[in-house]
């Protein structure tokens, strides 16, 4: 293989880059750091040329702030006939992204926020997805990507079109000179230094159990999902949110406020010129007051029905309009249902074959898997996902595993613990396991150089990336 | 995946050396450079267990090992009052929970590769701590497969 001897020019180390896109964020840095030097997440402001247009006319006519809104609103109603009189042709390709997350922190006319660059942890707008690695690789810390090999994880599910796009997008765009993908739950494991066992992710849109042998995911045998993730649980604490009546308006909202007793209404005064935000921009920032509020829920270390409730403690927590309360037992209710889904209250729409409590999703996981490597699965549970970072979470699922177990082999559940800084490595587990991967000396005659792609084409991630 | 490791040819030389000739005890491999499994140590025949996992560990807390070890044990067939000594050799991979996670991961993914080229082990013992690689937890495994 000329091609990789070639790579190999200048020693083992070829400095490869480490992409990692998980349906919270997208995590980006060089192989051989122990974390990722940049993480976006997934919800990227962009702004339209055609809104911008608009804006700039208004500012010309010096007009106060309801002619804007005005306009802005005819503009987002008569859209297309604006679009064809004002910039032919032009429609939604002039498009700007903001990728820097500093940006999005203070609202700006007109600036919408995208929050599907993925779909079922599959890149969905490459669009966005372009503009994102266009930041990485040339605005947050310049390389030159035909020097960097690039490496992607991908989600054990994607589609064989899905990676020979990516494929393309690589050498095509980025004129990387070499590209490989590993599945999430395989880098996962080597994150953790192995390369065989169970592991479970709980991300942002659902929980998976994937069963990984010798470096390879046992597909599709050894896969288990659900749809029991961080955002139901956000949508859950929203819910007891309204139902509770609390004022979630968020920060860039609020002027000032003042420190209040307990329980008692908010005081606070709202800026008096907010810029016209749009809709998307204010659910994001809505929605993170909810995800902030997240932080408390926790998970009781045994069934929440068998718990002595006295025993729970409560814990205060105080909104953005200095409100502040105590929760004690809801706390706990919320984050049971991941673990007992049949006390869901309100059927969603999804049905409930896809919704599988924690250590259903393990049993059914390992019962999928051949009788040899059982044990040896059962002894490398690997928890990994922003939402595993749930209070008690990982206690929860060790017992209820050990619960549970009828065999005699040894359960061991292996995760990133030690304080909220080390919980983040939960979160990167597949990107600390590709700069791993990624700075072997021996991994580099895997590559997918540029000599293989010229030769092939994009089918070739099929061939070469298992 | 696997990580590319190669075994040396010396490694599987060694390895017919005790299978067949019973010429060491037990034999320590290391993974040399990222690139290669290689012999470290040998045990002379009449080492004990003990000596094995002394140099199984001696590399330190946070490095990892893979040793070969002939294992002798008596075994009793049930109904009967007569003992057999039954041979076996075991693989282990040490890799202790406190070395470095590209340690760990750059033995646990070669390990196959060291499983495919020593041919005739009867079991392999992944071991990541003190109790997992004693002698009691190994014949344990070996007893397990035995008829009683």
């Amino acid at each position: 293989m000329s091609s990789s001897s070639q790579l190999l020019i200048g020693g083992d180390d070829v400095n490869a880059v480490v992409v990692d896109y998980g349906s919270a964020s997208f995590r980006y840095g060089h192989a051989g750091e122990d974390a990722p030097s940049l993480v976006i997440p997934n919800s990227i402001g962009y702004l339209d040329e055609v809104a911008k247009a608009v804006e700039s006319m208004e500012v010309d006519d010096a007009s106060g702030d309801k002619t804007i809104r005005d306009s802005n609103n005819e503009n987002s109603l008569t859209n297309g006939s604006a679009d064809s009189s004002m910039l032919s042709n032009q429609g939604k390709k002039s498009r700007t992204y903001f990728i820097d997350p500093l940006t999005l922190t203070n609202p700006k006319d007109g600036l919408e926020i995208e929050s599907d660059l993925t779909h079922d942890g599959m890149i969905e707008n490459w669009d966005a997805f372009e503009a994102v690695m266009e930041f990485a690789l040339r605005k947050h810390r310049p390389v030159d990507p035909s020097q960097h090999p690039l490496l992607f994880s991908e989600p054990l599910w994607n589609s064989a079109k899905k990676r020979e796009q990516l494929c393309e997008l690589v050498f095509e765009k980025f004129k990387s000179s070499a590209f490989f993908t590993v599945k999430s739950p395989v880098l996962t494991c080597f994150a953790h230094g192995k390369s065989s066992g169970l592991v479970l992710d709980s991300g942002k849109i659902h929980t998976t159990a994937v069963a990984v042998h010798e470096g390879f995911c046992l597909v599709p045998t050894g896969a288990a999902k659900s749809l029991l993730g961080g955002d139901f649980i956000t949508n859950e604490c929203r819910k007891e949110l309204d139902r509770l009546k609390i004022d979630l308006t968020p920060q860039y909202m609020i002027k000032s406020k003042e420190a209040v007793e307990l329980d008692q209404p908010p005081k606070y005064t709202k800026k008096a010129i907010v810029p016209k935000v749009s809709p998307s921009f204010h659910n994001v920032k809505t929605r993170a007051v909810v995800e902030d509020f997240k932080q408390i829920v926790a998970v009781s270390d045994s069934p929440l029905g068998e718990v002595n409730q006295d025993n729970l403690d409560s814990r205060e927590y105080e909104f953005p309009t200095g409100y502040h309360t105590l929760f004690g037992i809801e706390r706990y209710q919320i984050a049971e249902l991941l673990f007992d889904p049949s006390l869901i209250r309100t059927a969603p729409s999804h049905n409930l074959n896809s919704m599988l409590g924690v250590s259903n999703l393990i049993h059914n996981c390992l019962s999928l898997t051949d009788q040899d490597i059982r044990p040896q699965l059962w002894g490398n549970v690997i928890v990994s996902g922003g939402n595993s970072c749930i209070h008690g979470f990982l206690e929860r699922v060790t017992a209820d595993c050990t619960r549970r177990s009828t065999s005699s082999a040894k359960l061991k559940v292996v995760a990133s613990t030690g304080g909220p800084e080390r919980a983040s490595e939960r979160m990167f587990a597949p990107w600390t396991g590709g700069s791993i991967l990624g700075s072997l000396g021996t991994f580099q005659n895997m590559w997918i150089s540029r000599s293989d792609y010229e030769e092939t084409g994009k089918i070739i991630v099929a061939k070469k990336c298992p | 995946m696997a990580s590319g490791v190669s075994v040396a040819d010396d490694v599987k030389q060694q390895f017919e050396a005790i299978k067949r000739d019973k010429k060491h005890r037990y034999l320590i491999f290391y993974i040399k450079d990222e690139k290669q499994i290689v012999v470290e140590k040998s045990g002379d025949r009449n080492a004990k267990y003990d000596s094995f996992l002394q140099d199984l560990m001696s590399a330190g807390p946070d490095d990892c090992r893979y040793g070969v070890y002939d294992y002798e044990y008596d075994h009793q067939t049930q109904g009967t009052a007569a003992t057999s000594l039954k041979q076996k050799l075991i693989l282990m991979s040490w890799c202790p929970d406190t070395a470095k996670i590209k340690k760990k991961m750059l033995y646990s993914s070669s390990f196959d590769a060291l499983k495919k080229a020593l041919v005739g082990i009867a079991k392999y013992v992944q071991a990541t701590d003190e109790s997992e690689a004693s002698k009691e937890a190994v014949e344990e495994k070996l007893r397990s497969t035995d008829r009683s």
